[in-house]
């Protein structure tokens, strides 16, 4: 069984606080009925999985966790090309905008904001009103609208406790998703160990500063703790509730025959 | 007392694209039925007629061909008469008199049983498969048109084994249920 991890960060905010914690929230496709008896908490980094075993105690099932990182950020659509700044921005000056080219570096866009921040008369660090806001609620200023767009957060290794443990066997796969930088994480689960673990993610977030009109990206890595609740349950035979039996084939019948 | 033959299980494995289950596409394109007896009719289509020895142990699979969207093997339920292969979405005028009285978490649930000695050989015996996507058991799909159909009893391949082996043999197949 697999249970796709959807991690999602607040890469803004974990940047300015210059911490993960609390800036990650977390879904995962299988949360089984009664195996989390606390999943009503959703922004705990805690992950179920649950094992099936067989009534002589073999493992019926499997488990397989795979990690997939993705970024909220309070402009989560804003990415480095103009096509997809924020509506406000593009109604204020559309001539600018169709003027770039659709694969426009920042240094050329940077170059555009600039122009416009003479034209109007504000520098580009100003906030401006009507433009997206921060997490601290101030509104961006075009610098951050341009740096609104950021590289996605990697995941870069898994330690812990629950890999020395052998509850959990890491490895790191190749993805065609280039979103990820081509590669994603993948565990399998030694569902005997049932109790709760820990598990270290390492998460590398990336920086963004302005270096000769160019935005460079600076990687910080983070790490993440994250709970791991491996649960057991009992495998039943679903024509009986219990163990097995004879199929519940139709007793032979007599046809009434009414039609004759 | 009713002896089981010493023959293997008789695995019937549902292949599911759940996506293109979900995204409305026709039973031929996203489900898939093979099983385990050289006897079967339909293997690689969503009408499959299985054909079983009596006391034949038989269990279903269920694959979901895509690894990160689950499928539940929600139920195989034995009905009355044949019906034409039909795959849909259990509506609500459709609910069914005869749940099963529990109720457990599909993904625990395996579907297995002894063809029992009462079945008629040449009989088929028609039934549904009802199939659940995502997290939680939802509204479960339906697919009708598959049947198990039991070998007359000299039909069937007996290896040649001493009586005492057989009903040793017998017995450690039964879990202690004859």
């Amino acid at each position: 069984m697999q249970t796709s991890i959807y991690l999602m960060l607040a890469v803004g905010r974990a940047l300015l606080e210059g911490r993960i914690e609390g800036n990650a929230y977390q879904l995962q496709t299988q949360l089984q009925r009664g195996a989390v008896e606390d999943a009503a908490e959703k922004t705990a980094i805690r992950v179920s999985a649950v094992g099936v075993h067989r009534p002589d105690g073999g493992i019926a099932d499997d488990v397989t966790l795979n990690w997939i990182i993705g970024s909220v950020l309070g402009l989560a659509l804003a990415r480095p090309t103009p096509i997809d700044m924020p509506s406000g921005w593009v109604v204020s000056n559309p001539e600018a905008l169709e003027a770039l080219p659709a694969d426009a570096t920042h240094a050329q866009l940077l170059d555009v904001l600039e122009d416009l921040e003479r034209e109007y008369g504000i520098t580009g660090d100003t906030p401006i009103d009507g433009f997206p806001k921060l997490f601290d609620g101030q509104a961006m200023s075009f610098r951050e609208v341009v740096m609104g767009g950021h590289i996605s957060p990697v995941l870069v290794d898994i330690t812990g406790q629950a890999v020395d443990d052998a509850v959990i066997f890491p490895a790191q796969y190749g993805s065609p998703d280039m979103r990820t930088d081509g590669w994603y994480w993948s565990a399998t689960v030694d569902t005997n160990k049932v109790g709760r673990h820990q598990c270290d993610l390492h998460i590398q977030l990336f920086r963004p500063r302005i270096e000769d009109s160019t935005i460079v990206w600076d990687p910080e890595v983070h790490v993440l703790t994250m709970d791991l609740v491996v649960g057991q349950i009992t495998q039943v035979n679903g024509f009986t509730g219990a163990g097995i039996g004879y199929l519940p084939i139709a007793e032979p019948r007599i046809v009434e025959a009414d039609h004759v | 007392m009713y002896l089981i033959p010493p023959v293997s299980t008789l695995i019937i494995n549902i292949q599911v694209d759940s996506l293109a289950v979900l995204s409305g596409a026709p039973a031929e394109e996203c489900i898939w039925l093979v099983d385990s007896s050289p006897h079967t009719e339909g293997k690689g289509a969503p009408v499959l007629r299985s054909v079983a020895h009596p006391g034949q142990r038989v269990r279903w699979t269920l694959t979901s061909v895509d690894l990160q969207a689950p499928a539940w093997l929600q139920r195989i339920r034995f009905v009355d008469r044949h019906h034409e292969q039909t795959f849909h979405a259990l509506g609500e005028g459709d609910a069914i008199a005869d749940e099963p009285a529990w109720s457990l978490p599909a993904r625990a649930m395996s579907w297995e049983g002894f063809v029992p000695p009462s079945a008629i050989a040449g009989t088929p015996y028609p039934y549904e498969i009802h199939l659940s996507f995502g997290n939680e058991v939802g509204i479960p799909y339906v697919l009708s048109g598959c049947e198990i159909e039991v070998l007359p009893e000299e039909a069937s391949v007996m290896p040649a084994l001493s009586g005492s082996t057989w009903a040793n043999q017998a017995y450690s197949m039964s879990g202690g249920v004859l």
